[in-house]
């Protein structure tokens, strides 16, 4: 018997991601008074750099996209015999799932890594979460786990899950957990990942 | 006259059907309709939102396949994030993900729905003839002990050790190649879902199906009461939006089994609200607390059959008068393969990897709480949104679930438990004492941990009443002449246990009223 049980109360539920990553013009504003704090002339260019040559996103803006590639850099590098995410795909792999993703889940996940690159303000850290050290950005990423803001906290599982989702979905990794895999040996890739493919093999 | 099975991509251009009966979806309960109404000789289509697939497309990689059958691609949520909203979207709906737990729904729970929501017709009597057929068709049968993966067999062993009732979990397949991919379809077509037990049958006997076509509006006669046509898109399967092109379907009869998160959002959207104040209310969706726990020995969760044996000493919940005391959840062992088991696993960076670098060595267990609180799901525009609260009753439950399955594993052997939470919340055997305390002490604010919902109920529940249900005892809709719901979305409650089995029995009790009035 547990004591606390009988009183557990009925609470309010927080907004959540999907009520709240609706983000509209409150959003907007708010990131764009972000963009004021951090030079808004200069993200372009340095989102860009963050990028490789040839890297292209086809759902993500390409600031979007960079930040997906650093929250992937940040959570799983290349170490202890395990391969870089990066190296793996998995922020194209994201790209895709945007781009597959029914339109409002889409832009909510598009928020979603908006507010994640500037919520560093939040937690008093001074430079967007692109901007901070790995070890900062690991940091950063887990006090998002548990923060008490219920929208920053589902954003950052969201996209804890979907990584980590992606990262040990692949064959690359199976090795290194342990795990021998499928048993029927041709993978049989859906339709969204061989259009997906084309799409990206079609851009100039 | 045998039918087919019609891909999004086969249809060039827009088709017009005209049958007697048309079925929106191809779960357990639209399958179970059609192939009952079909094998007696009724004209039936079916119209089916995801892609048709084989066994040849269950590549068994986890990716590819939650594309392919699983609804939201996995992403879909409920209005707070409090749980993960998981459903069928292929040809068998999810039949062809579940586990295959096939339990008849226990006599309780059907006087229950008869004594307080006044079903008639749905006596353990009524329905034993309906399982009985079932049982048969799809080979229902318990798991034989070699079918028992390690962690089956440790469930098993801390049951009994504890003094905890439980029994081998009735499974659908014939035979089983113990692979562990359940989750991602079966491969060798031997789990025995709708895919490959009901609609090849309704097939056999002249149904049409229509994939990738997502059924959008019911056409009315001169009056509310009678359907005429139901309009429908054709998908993209790559991107799941439109073609351009459409499916319109005149028939007799207009039956709804579109799932417990479909067929509420499907009425709603064609404005029946107004006239059925309880449609989209009175929800339920079985969440399910999980525990993982790090063992020395190999527990390879992954493999073989995924609830081959089950707690059921806590499915009714005990009270002490009105003071809740424990229970009201199933206990299985769990199954996930290693991507999904990443997703849902505590921490990040070094602490993350070293807990899938065990991968082989972790095990856990898994609930299915018996939800007492009632969600809903309402229209933001045109757009669900689901609410399952974790509140009140609910939270009692979660609570005592995560309490109980630490217990059994300790006791199983257990070296590190993990109730996946946020703060990454872990106990050794040395603190078992700590349990009770840990758990109460557990944040279960919506995003603090994982939560699957796989078995929705309600939103369109049956009932004598227009003013508090959606469907009468015949499944057919208040104040309608010839439109129908068949899927849990009709359960006045969750039925506490796996649902397919009692959303099939329900069908072919539907399917013996809609043959009557053809």
């Amino acid at each position: 018997m547990l004591p606390r049980m009988q009183r557990e109360s009925v609470r309010k539920s927080d907004p959540g991601r999907r009520s709240f990553l609706k983000i509209g013009l409150g959003g907007t504003l708010l990131l764009a008074a972000g963009g004021g704090i951090f030079g808004w002339r200069f993200w372009s260019s340095s989102y860009a750099q963050l990028l490789d040559p040839g890297e292209t996103p086809l759902a993500l803006s390409i600031k979007e996209f960079a930040i997906a590639k650093t929250f992937v850099r940040a959570l799983l590098p290349a170490e202890d015999g395990f391969p870089a995410g990066e190296s793996l795909g998995i922020p194209q792999r994201i790209d895709e799932e945007v781009w597959a993703a029914a339109p409002e889940l889409a832009s909510d996940l598009k928020a979603g890594l908006l507010l994640l690159e500037h919520a560093t303000l939040w937690s008093g850290h001074r430079s967007r979460f692109t901007r901070l050290a790995p070890d900062e950005q690991r940091l950063y990423l887990g006090r998002l786990l548990t923060a008490e803001n219920s929208t920053l906290c589902l954003i950052a599982l969201a996209f804890k899950q979907m990584t980590h989702l992606f990262y040990y979905g692949h064959p690359a990794v199976w090795q290194r957990i342990g795990y021998d895999g499928p048993l029927v040996e041709k993978a049989v890739p859906p339709d969204s990942a061989i259009t997906y493919q084309a799409l990206l093999r079609g851009r100039p | 006259m045998s039918g087919r099975i019609f891909s999004g991509r086969e249809l060039n251009a827009d088709v017009t059907e005209r049958c007697e009966v048309c079925i929106i979806g191809t779960g357990c309960g639209g399958a179970t309709v059609g192939v009952n109404l079909a094998e007696a000789g009724r004209d039936v289509v079916f119209l089916e939102r995801g892609g048709a697939y084989t066994k040849d497309d269950f590549d068994q990689r986890e990716i590819d396949m939650l594309a392919k059958i699983d609804g939201g691609r996995a992403l879909d949520i409920s209005d707070d994030g409090a749980v993960q909203l998981t459903y069928g979207n292929n040809v068998g709906g999810a039949s062809v993900h579940y586990w295959a737990d096939s339990y008849r729904t226990p006599a309780d729970r059907l006087e229950l729905w008869a004594q307080r929501y006044g079903l008639t017709g749905r006596s353990e009597a009524d329905l034993a003839p309906h399982f009985a057929i079932l049982e048969k068709d799809l080979n229902v049968h318990e798991a034989e002990p070699r079918f028992y993966n390690r962690m089956n067999q440790l469930l098993k062993q801390g049951a009994e050790q504890l003094g905890w009732q439980g029994r081998p979990v009735p499974q659908a397949r014939k035979p089983c190649a113990a692979s562990g991919f359940c989750m991602q379809g079966c491969s060798y077509d031997y789990k025995q879902s709708q895919l490959v037990t009901h609609l090849p049958r309704a097939v056999a006997a002249g149904a049409r199906i229509y994939a990738d076509c997502e059924a959008r509006t019911l056409v009315f006669g001169s009056g509310p009461s009678t359907v005429t046509a139901l309009e429908a898109a054709i998908l993209d399967r790559a991107t799941g939006r439109p073609s351009g092109r459409k499916v319109r379907v005149e028939a007799k009869v207009f039956v709804v089994a579109a799932g417990g998160y479909g067929s509420p959002v499907f009425l709603l959207r064609q404005g029946l609200k107004g006239r059925l104040p309880a449609l989209g209310e009175h929800t339920y969706c079985n969440p399910c607390p999980m525990v993982h726990a790090l063992f020395d020995e190999e527990i390879l969760q992954f493999r073989n059959i995924p609830a081959a044996w089950g707690v059921e000493h806590f499915r009714l919940a005990r009270h002490d008068g009105d003071r809740y005391v424990e229970g009201g959840y199933l206990l299985m062992a769990n199954q996930l393969q290693p991507a999904t088991l990443a997703a849902v696993l505590p921490g990040l960076g070094g602490s993350h990897r070293r807990l899938m670098a065990s991968l082989r060595r972790l095990g856990g267990t898994i609930c299915w709480i018996d939800d007492v609180e009632e969600g809903s799901v309402r229209l933001a525009g045109d757009r669900p949104v689901y609410h399952t609260p974790l509140t009140g009753g609910n939270a009692l439950r979660i609570r005592d679930a995560f309490a109980k399955q630490a217990r059994l594993l300790f006791a199983v052997g257990a070296k590190e438990i993990l109730f996946g939470d946020a703060r990454d919340t872990r106990l050794v055997p040395s603190q078992i004492e700590q349990i009770d305390r840990t758990v109460a002490a557990l944040d279960l604010t919506p995003g603090r941990f994982v939560l699957a919902a796989p078995h929705p109920a309600g939103g369109a529940r049956m009932g004598s009443d227009p003013r508090v249900s959606v469907v009468g005892m015949d499944s057919r809709v208040h104040g309608t002449g010839n439109l129908f719901v068949t899927d849990p979305s009709v359960f006045p409650t969750a039925p506490s246990v796996d649902p397919s089995l009692t959303i099939m029995a329900f069908s072919r009790i539907a399917a013996d009223h809609i043959r009557a009035l053809l």
